[in-house]
């Protein structure tokens, strides 16, 4: 298992440096001063400082060495300074990722709780009505984008039932409550879900189908157990093998999918800070985004490929 | 292509194209869904003409009205034709799609072919870009590039950026089928004995291989419509897609980012949010009969 992860560790670096070439070869491409990409803005800005810095951290020299030193800043922390405020990027990210994260596993959680089970009442009870239903459904959930639903529901339960706040994470001038930031998180995370449900319910259907006409099913029918156990223990145990790789590709998703919520509701995560920040044509900012983005999408898809491994021991050993 | 080809001689033949036509025509959505696209790729061409206002005269007196006779689907803040705006914005997203999808078909296929047929370092090079591409959110990538794309064009080009950076960024998933699909196929005997005769690499993937990984490019190609259309509409809401004031179904639905305009002028933006969804929608049943139509495993 040790060997297992360590291998799984060593093949994700390539792509990590792949990665940060990408998002350097952006920076490069980007208009304006590269010394904004991290030099901070205190140490001077009369062009005879600005042409000595550009000499002091390498900016004249060949495009492998500048990666090399915006590398190895990179990897202390210093992903620049914001054009605007001048604040220093990555304590900016850092800020919001917090906000982001429980968005995510607020949607992650409702996809699962709610598009597992209906993905398998679907299987169970195929090309019945109620399967009809839930698969047109999916195709719904499928094809609408995150913005469509966001600004549907804003429309229907903000702004028509007042049933939510239309926007942000606290109620302003009130005390920090966690009611209130639940109350604040429902309807974001609710639609950040949407699409989430769907392609839990779609994959857990398709998996469950697979697995029920598998001869062991079979054999467990045929030994007379009730349906129940059937299903529930020796069928369901193995379709959701495949359905934690679908939570580890999905990550991808769910963070495109936050930068739109985030936006329509005002929730101060990566995703609004982000669009701010190409709205202002903030490059440092939108790059350092860009790089802890796909960063965290290659440590999830290395988590999911551990936990698969775990409860998939025809991979550990293979 | 799949479909006239069979159209014509359906009773007669029983080629592999004439059954996978048959087991399409089986599912009644995938019908529905070639109709509506049938009607919205007209409503586009013929924009000019079923569409008789401008859409992008301001006209003062009639602004911010509700669906009338004379405009059927309102009008919007500076008095625009919003069926007009919907019809002609129809015209750019699909485009848009198209291009985008052309583009990223036509590099995902070539690199697969190579990847999967040479193998080694090349291979390794390709599965890595592949890699590297799909660890950045969709979205979040393209947002990154299409300003500085957008800032190497003159801003009328931008739609152009947006085209290309769409389908250079999404080619990763079919490059990884084809090459999938390359590997065993290479090994065939139909190859080797082409090998044997001659042929060149470049025959032996481009005439011989190629055309056994249609039916999986044909249902990418289908699903990579859609996602370009969403791609486009998600970028334009976010205020980076196809600038006002020419219309986009996107940037149409971005003005309801003002509470305002979300709460009291709904129908400009109900009516090209339908239009997103009604088009995805159709282009997804389209995808999802034509995958089950083309997979050996459903026979």
């Amino acid at each position: 298992m040790v060997q297992y992860i360590v291998r799984r560790v060593l093949i994700n670096i390539p792509v990590l440096i792949g990665i940060t070439m990408a998002v350097f070869l952006l920076i490069s491409l980007a208009p304006g001063d590269p010394l904004s990409a991290y030099i901070s803005p205190e140490l001077g800005s009369d062009p005879a400082t600005l042409a000595a810095l550009r000499t002091k951290f390498g900016f004249d020299q060949p495009l492998p060495v500048r990666y090399l030193n915006w590398l190895g800043q990179a990897l202390q922390g210093n992903l620049g300074y914001r054009l605007k405020t001048f604040d220093p990027v990555w304590p900016v990210i850092l800020e919001r990722i917090p906000a982001t994260l429980m968005l995510m596993a607020t949607a992650l959680s409702i996809g699962i709780v709610v598009g597992v089970p209906l993905g398998i009442f679907s299987a169970l009870r195929k090309y019945s009505v109620i399967d009809m239903i839930l698969t047109g459904g999916v195709f719904l959930g499928v094809s609408t984008p995150a913005f469509l639903i966001g600004l549907g529901s804003l429309f229907v339960f903000s702004l028509g039932l007042r049933l939510f706040p239309a926007g942000g994470m606290h109620t302003l001038g009130q005390e920090e409550s966690v009611i209130d930031t639940l109350h604040h998180l429902a309807l974001p995370a609710l639609i950040l879900s949407a699409n989430y449900i769907a392609s839990m319910l779609r994959y857990t259907r398709a998996s469950m189908l697979d697995v029920i006409s598998e001869q062991y099913v079979t054999t467990a029918r045929a030994k007379g157990l009730s349906e129940r156990a059937v299903i529930l223990k020796h069928a369901l145990s193995n379709a959701l093998i495949p359905i934690v790789t679908v939570i580890g590709f999905s990550i991808p998703n769910l963070l495109a999918g936050a930068v739109f919520t985030e936006t329509i509701f005002a929730w101060p995560g990566m995703g609004s800070v982000f669009v701010d920040g190409v709205n202002s044509r903030d490059f440092p900012l939108m790059m350092g985004v860009t790089l802890v983005t796909a960063t965290a999408v290659l440590i999830f898809n290395l988590l999911t490929d551990i936990v698969y491994a775990l409860i998939n021991p025809k991979i550990r050993y293979a | 292509m799949l479909i006239p080809a069979t159209a014509q001689s359906l009773s007669t033949g029983n080629s592999p194209t004439q059954r996978a036509w048959k087991r399409f025509r089986r599912s009644k959505l995938a019908l529905v869904g070639l109709v509506v696209v049938a009607i919205m790729a007209i409503l586009a061409i013929a924009a000019p003409i079923v569409a008789q206002q401008d859409p992008l005269k301001n006209d003062l007196l009639n602004r911010s009205k509700p669906p009338t006779a004379e405009h059927i689907f309102g009008t919007d803040r500076t008095g625009r034709d919003v069926f007009s705006r919907t019809i002609y914005g129809g015209r750019i997203s699909l485009l848009v799609g198209l291009v985008a999808v052309t583009l990223s078909v036509s590099i995902g296929t070539v690199l697969g072919l190579i990847s999967g047929f040479y193998g080694g370092l090349v291979d390794n090079i390709v599965m890595r870009l592949t890699d590297v591409i799909m660890a950045f959110p969709p979205i979040i990538i393209i947002m990154a590039a299409v300003p500085i794309v957008a800032n190497l064009l003159p801003s009328e080009a931008t739609i152009y950026g947006i085209m290309a950076v769409i389908g250079l960024l999404t080619w990763p998933q079919l490059a990884r089928l084809i090459r999938g699909q390359t590997l065993v196929l290479r090994n065939a005997e139909y190859v080797i004995a082409a090998q044997s005769l001659g042929a060149s690499k470049g025959r032996q993937m481009f005439v011989h291989i190629l055309p056994q990984t249609l039916a999986s490019l044909l249902v990418f190609a289908t699903f990579g419509i859609a996602n370009a259309i969403l791609l486009e509409a998600g970028l334009s809401f976010l205020g980076q897609g196809v600038q006002p004031p020419i219309p986009s179904w996107g940037n149409m639905v971005e003005t309801a980012r003002s509470l305002d305009i979300l709460e009291n002028l709904p129908w400009t933006w109900f009516a090209p949010g339908l239009f997103i969804v009604v088009t995805v929608v159709s282009i997804n049943f389209i995808g999802d009969a034509l995958r089950d139509a083309v997979d050996p495993k459903s026979r």
